[in-house]
C-alpha cells in the first residue's frame, strides 16, 4: 500500500514539475533574436553549409519557408544518433548514447507494460526483451559516464556531487530492474497488474522484494527528474526551436509585433547612471538618449 | 587544478598565462610573445595577469559589501521579465540545461590557444554564473549550494575577476553550435557584461564611454561629428577619382535614394580604401543611393550588442529613423559584421511599424552588382593569393556564406579558403568589442592569445607561398575584424615576414574593374 502511494505522489511530482517547468519557460517575453548557423531550414544546399535568408536579394520581398520536416529530421538524428556529440566529443558519445538507448527503452517497456495491463495483451515476452535491452544499455552506459566523471581529467573537475548522484540514481534504476528479473521472471506480469491497481482496477500484487525496489527507485527518478537538468529532454524544444532556430523576421508576425510593442511598456529598473530605469518604461529610457542630445 | 570556487580566493594571481604554454606558430613566426607590463598603479589583474576594464579593487569593507549588494541586485534583474525580456528565455534556458559534457572546450579557440588555461574553459566562466544564481537567487540556495558541493562566495575578489572574465571570450559562439543540448555559453558571458553595464556602470571605456556614448552624443564612435564626416568623405571623393578616373560624388541626405548606405565610419578614417571602393562601385552601376548625416546614422557600429541592451536600442533606433527620415527603400549594411548583426537580427523585433527598414547586407548586394553584368570586370586584375576570413557576426551568427564566395570566386583566380571555413569559422579574436580594446595591457592578450587561431589559419592558407615576395591578401569584410587583423599582422609580422595584407572586399571588386586604368589596390600596408 505504501509502495502504491508512493508512485501516486511520484507520478504527480513528476506531471506537475515538468508542467510547471514547460509553463515557465512557454510564458516568458517574446525575445530578441539569437539564432545560430547551420539551421535546419532553406535549401538543402543553404542547410549543408550553413545559409540563410539573408543571402537572397531582397530577401523581405520573398515568402518564408517554413521547414518543419528539416526540424524533425534534425532532432531525430539527435535524438537516436546524438549527432552533435559524435562530431564534438567522442569519447563521451558511446557512454551517453547507451545510457540514452536505456531510458528510451524503460519508457518503451513502460508504454508496453501500460498496454498489457490495459487490454490484457499477451505480449510479456516482448517486453522482456525491450527491459532487457533497457537494462543492459543503462547500466552500461551510466557505469561508463560515471567511471569518466570519476576518472577523466577532462571532465572530473567540472562533475558535481550532483552530476555523481544523478549517474547513481540512473544506475540504480537499471540495476534494480536486473535485481527484479533475476529474482522473478514474470515481472511484466507483476508490472502490468501493479498499473493495474494503481487505476484500482485489481488488487496490489505481490512482489518480490527486488521488483518492490525498483518500482520505488522509478518512483524517486520519476519524483526528482523535473529538478534537474535531465529536462534537456524536452527544453531542447526551446533551445533549438525556439531560440537557436528562430529567424522569424517581425515584419513577418503580427503577432510578434504586438509582443514586441507591449514589452517594450514594460517597466525598466536597471540603475546604472545612463539608464537609471526608476519603473519607466523600456520606449521612455530609450528615447531619452535622444533628449540628451537636443540639449 | 583550478576550480570554480576558486574566483573567490584571493590569492595573487589565478591563472597567469604562461607564455612558455602557448601552442608554437610555425616558423618564422614562432617567437616568443612579448607581455608588456603597462599597468596603471593600482589595478585589478587577479584574474590573469591582464586587464580589459582597468578596475581598483574596492578600499574597504564598506566599499565591498556595496559591490556585492549591487552585483547581486543586477543579477537579479537578470532573471525579471521586465528588466531583461530581451534575453530572459535564452538566459534562463542557458543556466538551467549544461550537463557538463565539455564538448564546448574543443571548439573555443581562446581555451585551447591558451594552452587550456583553466579559466577559459567556456564552462568556467558560465559554471561560477551558474552557482552564483543558484546560491544567492534560488530558495534555500545556500543550503542547497553546500550539499552539492558547489559553494562559491561571492566577494570583491570574484566580482571583479568575474568582470574580467566576461571580456575574455569574443562571444564568437563556436561553444554553443556544438553544445548537443543548445545551451549557449556566450550568451551567459554577455548577460554578465550586462550586469556590469547596465547595473553597476561597468563597461569598458573603448566601448561605452568612447563608444556607445560618444556615438550617440557627437554621431559616431570614431569621435567624428557629421561635418567632419562630411568634410572626411568629400575628401576621399577626390581621392577616389584621381585613384580611379572617375567622376565620385558622394551623396548626403538624398531623400528619396534607394538606398542608404551606413559604413562602419571606421573605415572613413582607417581603411579609406573601401568607402573609395563603394562609391566607385555605386557610381558604376548607376545605384540611386546616399548617406545620411543624422546623428549615429552615418556609423553602423552598434557596441551595445556586446554589453548592455538599452545603449544597442538606442543606437538601433536611431538609425532606423534616419532611414524612416529619408524615406529610403532599404538600408544597405556596409562591411562591418557586428553592424550587420546588431541592425540585422538583433533590433529587428523593437525595430516595428514604419521603422522597420528593409536592411540587406553589403556581401549580398555587393554580390548582385557583380552577378549583374553593369561592372566591366577582368579577374586576371586580381591573380595573387586570396583567402577569406569570415566575421561571425555575418556568417556563423546571421548565415551569410555564400555571396561573398561567389564574388571572390568569380574575380580571384588564387582563391582558396582557410580551414575551417564558413561557419565553422574560427573569430580573428578582435570580436565583441576586443579590435578596439587595447588599454593597459590587454592588446598583448588580444595578440597572444586571442588572435593566436587566427594568425595560425591565416599562415596555413598561404603555406605554398610563404616568402614576402608574394604579396597575398586576407578579404576581411568587416572593420572589426580589419582592426584585429591590423594589429595581428604588424605583433606577428606578417606583412614582413610573408608579404600578407589584408582588406575588405568592395577593393577587389574595384581591382578587377577594367574602367580603372591603375590598380586599386596600392599594398600598402596600414
Amino acid at each position: 500500500m505504501a509502495l502504491l502511494i508512493f508512485i501516486y505522489v511520484a507520478a504527480a511530482a513528476f506531471i506537475i514539475g515538468n508542467v510547471y517547468r514547460i509553463v515557465r519557460i512557454a510564458r516568458m517575453p517574446a525575445h530578441l533574436r539569437w539564432e545560430l548557423y547551420p539551421m535546419p531550414k532553406g535549401t538543402h544546399a543553404q542547410q549543408q553549409y550553413g545559409g540563410s535568408y539573408f543571402e537572397q536579394t531582397e530577401w523581405w520581398t520573398r515568402p518564408r519557408e517554413r521547414s518543419w520536416p528539416g526540424e524533425l529530421a534534425y532532432i531525430a538524428r539527435e535524438v537516436l544518433c546524438f549527432k552533435t556529440l559524435w562530431g564534438n566529443n567522442r569519447g563521451l558519445w558511446l557512454w551517453s548514447w547507451l545510457t540514452h538507448v536505456g531510458l528510451y527503452s524503460l519508457v518503451v517497456t513502460a508504454v508496453l507494460t501500460v498496454a498489457m495491463a490495459a487490454s490484457g495483451a499477451a505480449i510479456a515476452g516482448v517486453v522482456q526483451w525491450t527491459a532487457g535491452i533497457a537494462i543492459c544499455a543503462g547500466m552500461s552506459g551510466s557505469l561508463g559516464m560515471l567511471a569518466m566523471r570519476v576518472a577523466s581529467p577532462r571532465l572530473r573537475p567540472f562533475s558535481t556531487r550532483l552530476d555523481i548522484f544523478n549517474l547513481l540514481l540512473i544506475a540504480s534504476v537499471f540495476g534494480t530492474g536486473a535485481a527484479a528479473f533475476m529474482s522473478d521472471a514474470r515481472v511484466p506480469e507483476q508490472m502490468a497488474t501493479f498499473l493495474r491497481s494503481l487505476f484500482g482496477t485489481s488488487p496490489a500484487p505481490r512482489l518480490t522484494l527486488a521488483s518492490s525496489i525498483h518500482l520505488a527507485m522509478v518512483g524517486v527518478f520519476l519524483a526528482y527528474f523535473p529538478a534537474t537538468h535531465m529536462t534537456h529532454a524536452y527544453m531542447k524544444f526551446f533551445t533549438f526551436h525556439r531560440v537557436r532556430w528562430d529567424d522569424t523576421p517581425v515584419v513577418h508576425d503580427s503577432a510578434l509585433t504586438q509582443a514586441m510593442s507591449e514589452n517594450l511598456g514594460r517597466p525598466i529598473s536597471w540603475s546604472a547612471p545612463h539608464i537609471v530605469g526608476d519603473g519607466r518604461t523600456w520606449a521612455a529610457v530609450v528615447a531619452r538618449a535622444d533628449e540628451e542630445a537636443r540639449r | 587544478m583550478i576550480r570554480p570556487a576558486d574566483i573567490a580566493r584571493a590569492s595573487g594571481v589565478l591563472s597567469p598565462v604562461n607564455a612558455g604554454q602557448l601552442p608554437s606558430l610555425p616558423a618564422p613566426f614562432d617567437a616568443s610573445p612579448r607581455v608588456s607590463q603597462k599597468l596603471r598603479a593600482g589595478v585589478d589583474t587577479s584574474l590573469d595577469g591582464f586587464t580589459a576594464l582597468g578596475l581598483q579593487p574596492p578600499a574597504n569593507l564598506q566599499e565591498e559589501e556595496a559591490l556585492v549588494e549591487r552585483f547581486l541586485s543586477g543579477l537579479q534583474k537578470l532573471f525579471s521579465a521586465d528588466d531583461n525580456w530581451p534575453f530572459f528565455q535564452q538566459l534562463s534556458l542557458s543556466v538551467d540545461h549544461c550537463t557538463h559534457c565539455q564538448s564546448c572546450a574543443d571548439a573555443c579557440p581562446i581555451y585551447q590557444e591558451s594552452g587550456c588555461n583553466e579559466v577559459y574553459r567556456p564552462t568556467y566562466r558560465s559554471e561560477i554564473f551558474r552557482r552564483v544564481v543558484r546560491k544567492y537567487l534560488r530558495p534555500g540556495g545556500k543550503w542547497v549550494a553546500a550539499l552539492r558541493g558547489e559553494d562559491i562566495q561571492l566577494n570583491a575578489t570574484a566580482i571583479v575577476r568575474l568582470a574580467e572574465l566576461a571580456y575574455r571570450c569574443t562571444l564568437c559562439r563556436r561553444c554553443a553550435q556544438v553544445c548537443p543540448i543548445g545551451v549557449d555559453n556566450a550568451l551567459i558571458t554577455r548577460e554578465l557584461r550586462k550586469l556590469f553595464s547596465m547595473e553597476m556602470g561597468i563597461a569598458p571605456k573603448e566601448l561605452h564611454d568612447k563608444g556607445s556614448v560618444l556615438q550617440l552624443r557627437v554621431g559616431s564612435s570614431t569621435g567624428m561629428n557629421p561635418r567632419a564626416a562630411k568634410d572626411n568623405v568629400e575628401f576621399l571623393d577626390g581621392e577616389a577619382q584621381e585613384l580611379t578616373g572617375m567622376t565620385i560624388h558622394t551623396p548626403w541626405d538624398k531623400e528619396g535614394a534607394d538606398v542608404l548606405l551606413i559604413h562602419n565610419a571606421g573605415e572613413i578614417l582607417s581603411w579609406p580604401e573601401n568607402p573609395m571602393a563603394f562609391a566607385a562601385i555605386l557610381e558604376a552601376a548607376g545605384i540611386s543611393w546616399t548617406l545620411s548625416s543624422e546623428l549615429a546614422a552615418y556609423d553602423s557600429v552598434n557596441y551595445g550588442v556586446w554589453y548592455d541592451d538599452v545603449q544597442f536600442a538606442r543606437v538601433a533606433m536611431r538609425q532606423a529613423e534616419a532611414a524612416r527620415k529619408l524615406k529610403v527603400k532599404k538600408i544597405v549594411m556596409g562591411e562591418c559584421g557586428h553592424g550587420h548583426k546588431a541592425s540585422m537580427v538583433v533590433a529587428d523585433r523593437i525595430l516595428t511599424g514604419d521603422l522597420n527598414i528593409p536592411r540587406e547586407s553589403a556581401l549580398v548586394f555587393l554580390r548582385d552588382i557583380v552577378r549583374s553584368g553593369r561592372l566591366h570586370l577582368d579577374p586576371s586584375r586580381n591573380d595573387f593569393p586570396v583567402t577569406l576570413h569570415d566575421p561571425c557576426n555575418m556568417v556563423r551568427l546571421m548565415g551569410i556564406v555564400e555571396p561573398q564566395r561567389e564574388v571572390l570566386r568569380t574575380l580571384c583566380p588564387q582563391f582558396r579558403e582557410m580551414t575551417p571555413h564558413g561557419v565553422e569559422n574560427y573569430c580573428c579574436g578582435g570580436g565583441s568589442g576586443f579590435a578596439v580594446m587595447s588599454g593597459n595591457n590587454f592588446l598583448d592578450w588580444r595578440m597572444t592569445v586571442a588572435g593566436r587561431r587566427k594568425v595560425r589559419q591565416v599562415i596555413e592558407a598561404f603555406a605554398d607561398q610563404p616568402g614576402p615576395e608574394i604579396k597575398k591578401y586576407v578579404c576581411a569584410p568587416c572593420s572589426n575584424c580589419k582592426g584585429q587583423l591590423r594589429d595581428l599582422f604588424q605583433y606577428h609580422g606578417l606583412w614582413e615576414k610573408s608579404g600578407i595584407m589584408y582588406g575588405g572586399l568592395a577593393e577587389l571588386i574595384v581591382n578587377a574593374m577594367t574602367d580603372i586604368k591603375q590598380k586599386f589596390i596600392q599594398w600598402e600596408f596600414h
